[in-house]
């Protein structure tokens, strides 16, 4: 580089010249290093994203199971056995007898 | 004089020097690119295979993903089956101090066989299974060994939250969970889903990174199935059947409950029955869904569409009066017998009796080929394909024989599962049309994408509504007073039906046994029904006929059924207020002996409450059945005949619907009624 600014002094290479020659190649390596950053910045934000994929994924999982298990808890306490038995004993409900039995129409 | 020009030094050997050192290492590069290239060649091309696999094994790891068995949803959407994620135990044996010693522990704990665990850690080197589809208790106490080579993965396990509620129907899964009944096994591909295998990218400490992307969980759930069952109905009926087999000291029971509009099944009981969430020490008895997999002789149930027919062909009408024999009646070398002997009666009288002989007689002026095709009409030995494993189809012989046509009129000589009797029925109530009858109403999709719906499905025209609605009329007249069956009837809404009491075969001593099945079959309300319920009872020992053991079953699930249907009253009752009693103070502690006389005055005293047992001896068992009825008492019959001893004995003061216990003799071989 020197050696041409040089020559451009002693007005041997013009300006147009040395800058048609020199910035392809520095825009190139500008161009690669950008290229090479990028490509380094995104797969460290894969693989990052992909932590916190996975740890959400994990607890997506175990929120699925809790709900499956509070659904089948619910299931569980509404079994019809169970409701009536806690309707007789703890609520002393009796079932109706045919006269007892309202219907309503519209 | 020398010349110099050629004696100065060359300009060209320095440069040719240049060159020759150039080209040399040119060349050596060039073969060093070579080497490299033919290394690269090597590596990439003949060794890629294996190289790959060692990097693969080094950061990625095959994730196995189970899918989520679909869930089974009763009418209403309430779950009966359920998939719920569980920790499951597994060890890596090489890991282990003393294999012995944690194979002691873990027994204790788990109670799985201490010599059991030992083996699996013997033939495992890496891993065996330690106890799968454990709960959270054992999975605590197992962490607080603190042992080295532990591992806890979970796996679904199926939950039945109804826990016995509708078990014959649902079937269960085994521990991989597979179906292995029900309709856990005929909805196997359905319920089961995908199960997916993926790499998962691993970094160096082992953690899971999922750099490309998680995949829908509901890619790989199973479809969802929804019933006809009520829950509630079908929790009536296998509480009332229950008690009418316990009640019976019987050996085995079934009840359907159907839509006779729609042909939808809305309850399908067994008894004995088990709890698929824990089916260790069930037999195959319990398993069995007897409702739909047995056919057995139904007995009188069956006359009510020999009658139909016959009405329908104008063969008889309803004023006909046929002579029931009183009670016996002569086919070649065979006799038939009527178990309450009748002279003349009328076609409401023969169903509301339930007379054999003058079902014969019906039935021989139907002839073989209609009386067989009627059945078959009305959808006996046919499949309905239910959807369960083992649907029975039935036999409906040809009667060659006169006294074939004449026991085939009275439901004996063929056979008819529980299932196919209350379908029929439903063409009955259904004015004639017989519905297909369904239990799975629709398989849907984790995508929300239909794969199955059941709809109504008329099958064909039995017999006109005008037949059907006189079947139905006439067979009120088994639940009124001079029935078989006054136990089923209810008080707001008008019932139909009709009793059977069927000698059972013995397959031995190729005759029938004294054995019997008590049914009774329904629809009510009678002027439109909504439901039909049919109960069977197999091997009574207390009773053996249909209207004292299967009725009040089909009583008690009727009166869940109307009010939980919104069926308005047929007739109305009054209501009777009943004012809450006041509370008494405490009555001071009496001594038995106190106690008991005072009762015995009380008795004396409350002429309303009480009456004075009758005497029944010498009495045919219908005849007495019938007078201990009218009385308010409720009979119990041992063996068969006429009455030779009772318990109570006759004039004793008992409480009304106090049991009595009538022992009969002498044997009355045909007593289908």
């Amino acid at each position: 580089m020197s050696v041409v600014i040089e020559a451009r002094n002693r007005g041997g290479i013009p300006l147009s010249v040395i800058l048609g020659e020199i910035l392809p190649a520095a825009l190139a390596v500008s161009l690669l290093a950008c290229v090479g950053i990028v490509h380094v910045t995104s797969r460290v934000l894969v693989v990052s994203q992909g932590y916190e994929l996975s740890r959400l994924d994990a607890q997506s999982t175990e929120l699925t199971r809790d709900n499956d298990r509070l659904k089948l808890e619910l299931a569980t306490l509404k079994a019809p056995a169970r409701l009536e038995a806690v309707a007789r004993t703890r609520l002393g409900m009796v079932t109706p007898s045919s006269a007892q039995v309202f219907h309503v129409t519209k | 004089m020398r010349d110099l020009k050629n004696h100065q030094p060359s300009v060209d050997a320095p440069t040719k020097w240049m060159r020759v050192r150039v080209s040399l290492i040119g060349f050596a590069f060039v073969a060093v690119l070579c080497g490299i290239f033919a290394r690269a060649v090597n590596l990439q091309i003949h060794q890629r295979d294996r190289l790959q696999g060692m990097a693969r094994d080094q950061y990625l790891r095959d994730l196995e993903i189970p899918a989520r068995r679909g869930d089974i949803f009763d009418r209403r959407g309430t779950p009966l089956a359920q998939s719920v994620d569980v920790d499951s135990i597994w060890v890596d044996p090489s890991l282990f101090e003393n294999a012995r010693d944690t194979a002691k522990k873990l027994s204790a704990i788990l109670g799985v066989d201490q010599k059991e665990l030992l083996e699996r850690f013997t033939r495992g080197r890496r891993f065996a299974w330690v106890k799968r589809q454990v709960t959270q208790t054992e999975v605590e106490k197992v962490k607080a060994l603190n042992l080295p080579g532990f591992g806890f993965a979970k796996e679904p396990r199926r939950f039945y939250p109804q826990r016995e509620l509708a078990a014959h129907v649902i079937g269960l899964v085994g521990t991989d969970a597979h179906g292995l009944d029900g309709l856990e096994l005929s909805f196997e591909d359905e319920l089961s889903g995908d199960t997916a295998r993926r790499a998962s990218v691993r970094d160096a400490r082992g953690r899971k990174v999922l750099t490309n992307g998680v995949e829908d969980p509901l890619s790989r759930q199973g479809a969802a199935v929804t019933l006809t069952i009520d829950r509630h109905l079908q929790y009536a009926a296998e509480k009332a059947l229950l008690k009418a087999v316990d009640d019976a000291r019987a050996v085995a029971g079934m009840a359907v409950v159907l839509d006779p509009r729609t042909g939808e099944v809305l309850a399908l009981a067994n008894a004995p029955r088990f709890n698929p969430n824990a089916p260790q020490g069930a037999t195959a008895d319990h398993f069995r869904n007897r409702a739909v997999t047995d056919a057995f002789e139904p007995g009188s149930t069956f006359k009510a569409f020999v009658v139909a027919r016959a009405l329908e062909d104008k063969l008889i009408t309803e004023k006909s009066t046929f002579d029931c024999e009183k009670g016996r009646m002569a086919i070649g070398k065979h006799v038939i017998h009527d178990t309450h002997p009748s002279g003349v009666l009328d076609v409401r009288g023969i169903l509301q009796v339930s007379s054999n002989i003058c079902a014969a007689k019906i039935g021989q002026k139907l002839g073989r080929e209609r009386l067989v095709e009627n059945y078959q009409q009305f959808g006996f030995a046919e499949r309905y394909g239910l959807g369960l494993p083992g649907e029975a189809k039935g036999v409906i012989p040809f009667p060659r024989a006169e006294i074939s046509l004449a026991t085939q009129s009275f439901g004996q000589g063929l056979t008819a599962s529980p299932l196919q009797a209350a379908a029929a029925f439903g063409a009955l109530a259904n004015r004639g049309v017989l519905m297909k009858p369904y239990l799975v109403s629709k398989v849907v999709d984790a995508d929300g994408l239909t794969l199955l719906e059941n709809k109504p499905t008329e099958l064909r025209r039995v017999v006109s509504e005008k037949t059907a609605r006189t079947v139905v009329e006439m067979l009120e007249s088994v639940v009124e007073k001079g029935g078989t069956a006054p136990r089923a009837r209810m008080d707001a809404y008008r019932v139909s039906g009709k009793t059977g009491t069927a000698q059972k075969a013995d397959p031995v001593a190729r005759g029938y046994s004294d054995k019997h099945f008590a049914s009774f079959v329904g629809m009510v309300p009678a002027e439109d029904p909504r439901v039909v319920i049919a109960i069977f009872i197999d091997e009574p020992k207390t009773d053996i006929y249909g209207g004292l053991v299967a009725a009040p079953a089909f009583k008690e699930i009727a009166e869940v059924a109307m009010p939980h249907l919104a069926v308005p009253p047929s007739r109305v009752v009054p209501v009777v207020e009943v004012a809450a009693a006041p509370k008494k103070p405490e009555p001071p502690v009496k001594s038995p002996v106190v106690a008991a006389i005072e009762r015995l005055d009380e008795l004396h005293e409350a002429d309303e409450g009480s009456v004075r047992v009758p005497d029944l001896k010498g009495q045919p068992a219908r005849a007495a059945v019938t007078q201990a009825l009218t009385v308010a008492l409720e009979p119990r019959l041992v063996g068969s005949g006429r009455v030779v001893a009772q318990t109570p004995a006759a004039g004793t003061l008992v409480e009304k619907g106090a049991r009595i216990t009538l022992e009969l003799a002498g044997n009355l071989p045909s007593v289908t009624r």
